[in-house]
């Protein structure tokens, strides 16, 4: 068991950098000068480039790339923000005193920096200095917002990053309950008004945008029973779940059609199998067939079938969140796109991807918990 | 005795076995009738759309009506006066063309690696499944926000080949796997015996045989990039105004959801019906064609 888990873990790393390379290209062919963006449309073109060079991004790609993901370090310049944190603060006390006099020479920065552990460069015939770090997507940063200033990625995401998770945590739930159950009974009552109604209802699950149920409910369904339209109040639990209630009942609804489709499927074909014959011609209970013998069996696909569509609940969710104006991490990365703020864009894409890939990992890793069978098999 | 004429039979190919059970099937039926007039609307919408889809009626009994009032306007105007019908109608081609176009962009990609990767193995294999996969994890719609972000201004190409681009992995799983299946087949390798190369037998012996699921899963997609088109507009990112895009429609009339109802109901359905006729008509080829999945 041990190395299976270890495998499926050192599997998962290529597909990750994949996704990082992917993301990270598409991010730097956005188009918007990030420097423009930041200072404005009259800013000064000298300092719009000075921008650009200290943030790095008149780096070559793949050098970008490389600090992105933090193997290679970043430089941080004296008046960033973060230098004093970086640098110590005594030292870049210092540092500044050194920068702010008149006429100080190369020189004399270098041998500053060779004292203090940090590094100098010339552009356009004046020293900089600054401090080499890594900081990337293994140290678990993601950069700074282009927009905001001196808004870190990662705080930015984080509180959106929470409501996503709540929203497609309290979905995931609902669709499971309701996708699982309809589909087992569906299966089981085969070719039945049950087998037949709730396919029905199914298939226009699947043909439904999200967005359109949420409208519908925000029309029809949110006024008589007095719950909010949109937003997201934290003041207390009752709150919380009083604005999350219709924005989860959405999407789970949404996403419990596609599981309920797949689950039938997958439990119809466990029952056409020799083992269930038999144990029906044994004379066992119907329920004890179906509970211990057919179950047990179908758990897998209905558990790959869970987990795969947790990457239509991730999208789903953006649409959600959308329609009740909740600020997730899908409308934080819309008004990225809208705003030009690449690395929010690169970052908030890149968490959605990396939730999904560790959710298909748990699910792959929760075979043997179901089925002794793979613990051996595979092991 | 009479002489007793021997009875013909038209021999059937598998395709016309599959036609006769798709026709047998009225929920098939229903969703392929969609599906015509769905294209029908989206190829001459000039024939049946009553006005220009971005004119704007500010006379006091146009302006804002609701749906059945005004026969001028049988489903209402909407929010800055343009006739929801025409708009719809002509909406129905947008969507039409993203689905079909993006379709083909993803069959076109899928096909081609899922072949390459199925036949030759080893380390194409490898690689390839790789590329799959990582398409695979990042969630597709947000991957099509992230190429829309690359165009200023999108436009209907720009829209249908990034859901391509996000659509091809399902496409090459599939081929693979078919590919896999009939590759050690001893028509196969009598094809290789002859001498014929890689090529001609992927092109003439094997892809043919692939058809059936493929032609299923485009159904299938066709239905999930309409919805895709419809999510992007709704988030904003799709085509620009004036364009009548069925998801733009619901997002621009938002503030009025409440006072002009008809505005947050009518697009939605008829995206809803839309993609309802092409999952439909998408499950009932593929009951058709593989009998061993009908319950």
């Amino acid at each position: 068991m041990l190395t299976y888990v270890l495998r499926r873990l050192l599997g998962v790393i290529p597909v990750v950098l994949l996704v990082t390379l992917i993301v990270f290209t598409m991010n730097a062919n956005i188009p918007g000068d990030p420097g423009r963006i930041r200072l404005g449309q009259r800013a000064d073109p000298a300092q719009v480039e000075a921008f650009n060079f200290k943030r790095g991004y008149l780096d070559p790609f793949l050098v970008q790339y490389v600090r992105y993901l933090g193997f290679a370090p970043s430089r941080i310049y004296a008046d960033h923000a973060t230098f004093d944190e970086v640098a110590g603060e005594e030292t870049a006390r210092e540092a500044q005193a050194l920068l702010s006099r008149d006429g100080v020479t190369l020189s004399e920065l270098e041998g500053f920096a060779e004292a203090h552990d940090l590094g100098v460069t010339e552009f356009r015939g004046r020293g900089l200095l600054y401090a080499s770090r890594f900081r990337g997507v293994l140290q678990g940063d993601l950069g700074e917002s282009d927009v905001k200033a001196g808004k870190r990625v990662g705080e930015l995401l984080g509180t959106s990053f929470l409501v996503t998770v709540r929203l497609a945590l309290g979905s995931i739930l609902i669709a499971m309950l309701l996708g699982v159950g309809a589909g087992i009974l569906s299966a089981v009552r085969s070719r039945t008004w049950i087998d037949y109604s709730s396919m029905v209802l199914a298939i226009i699950g699947v043909s439904m945008p999200v967005f359109w149920l949420g409208i519908l409910m925000i029309m029809f369904v949110a006024p008589p029973l007095g719950l909010p339209r949109s937003g997201l109040d934290d003041s207390s639990l009752l709150q919380t779940i009083r604005h999350l209630a219709l924005p989860c009942t959405a999407l789970g609804l949404i996403s419990s059609a596609t599981i309920a489709r797949l689950t039938r499927s997958a439990m119809l074909d466990v029952l056409s199998q020799d083992f269930v014959r038999t144990a029906k011609a044994k004379g066992l209970r119907p329920r004890v067939v179906i509970l211990r013998h057919a179950l047990r069996n179908a758990s897998i696909p209905i558990v790959t079938v869970v987990g795969n569509s947790f990457g239509y609940l991730l999208v789903g969710a953006v649409l959600t969140e959308s329609v009740f104006a909740l600020n997730g991490l899908g409308s934080q990365i819309v008004e990225s796109i809208v705003q030009r703020d690449k690395m929010v864009i690169t970052g908030g894409i890149l968490i959605m991807s990396l939730i999904f890939v560790s959710v298909n990992l748990l699910v792959d890793l929760s075979y043997g918990l179901f089925d002794p069978r793979v613990r051996h098999g595979r092991g | 005795m009479a002489e007793v004429e021997p009875r013909k039979f038209a021999g059937r190919s598998p395709t016309q076995l599959a036609i006769r059970r798709v026709k047998k099937n009225r929920l098939a039926v229903a969703g392929f009738g969609v599906v015509c007039v769905l294209v029908l609307l989206g190829l001459f919408p000039g024939l049946f759309a009553p006005h220009d889809p971005i004119e704007q009626f500010r006379d006091a009994d146009s302006y804002q009506v609701a749906p059945f009032v005004n026969p001028e306007h049988p489903l209402g105007t909407d929010e800055i006066g343009r006739d929801v019908l025409s708009r719809l109608i002509y909406g129905a081609g947008i969507s039409l063309r993203v689905g079909v176009f993006g379709t083909a962009v993803a069959v076109f990609i899928g096909v081609l690696l899922g072949a390459l990767a199925g036949y030759f193995s080893g380390v194409t294999d490898w690689v390839i499944s790789r590329i799959t996969d990582t398409f695979f994890a990042i969630p597709s719609l947000l991957l099509a926000i992230g190429i829309l972000a690359i165009s200023e201004k999108p436009k209907e190409w720009i829209i249908f080949s990034a859901l391509g681009l996000v659509g091809w992995p399902g496409v090459a799983r599939i081929v693979r796997g078919q590919v896999i299946s009939l590759r050690g087949s001893e028509y196969v390798l009598a094809a290789q015996a002859l001498g014929q190369s890689s090529s001609q037998v992927l092109l003439r012996h094997i892809l043919p045989n692939c058809m059936g699921p493929i032609v299923v899963l485009a159904t299938l997609m066709i239905a999930g990039n309409i919805l895709g088109e419809a999510g992007l507009s709704f988030l904003g990112i799709g085509l620009p105004p004036p364009a009548p895009s069925w998801g733009r429609m619901l997002v621009d009339s938002k503030e009025l959801w409440t006072i002009m109802p008809w505005m947050g109901i009518l697009p939605g359905l008829t995206i809803s019906i839309t993609v309802l006729g092409f999952n439909l008509f998408g499950d009932g080829l593929r009951d058709a064609f593989d009998p061993k999945m009908r319950a």
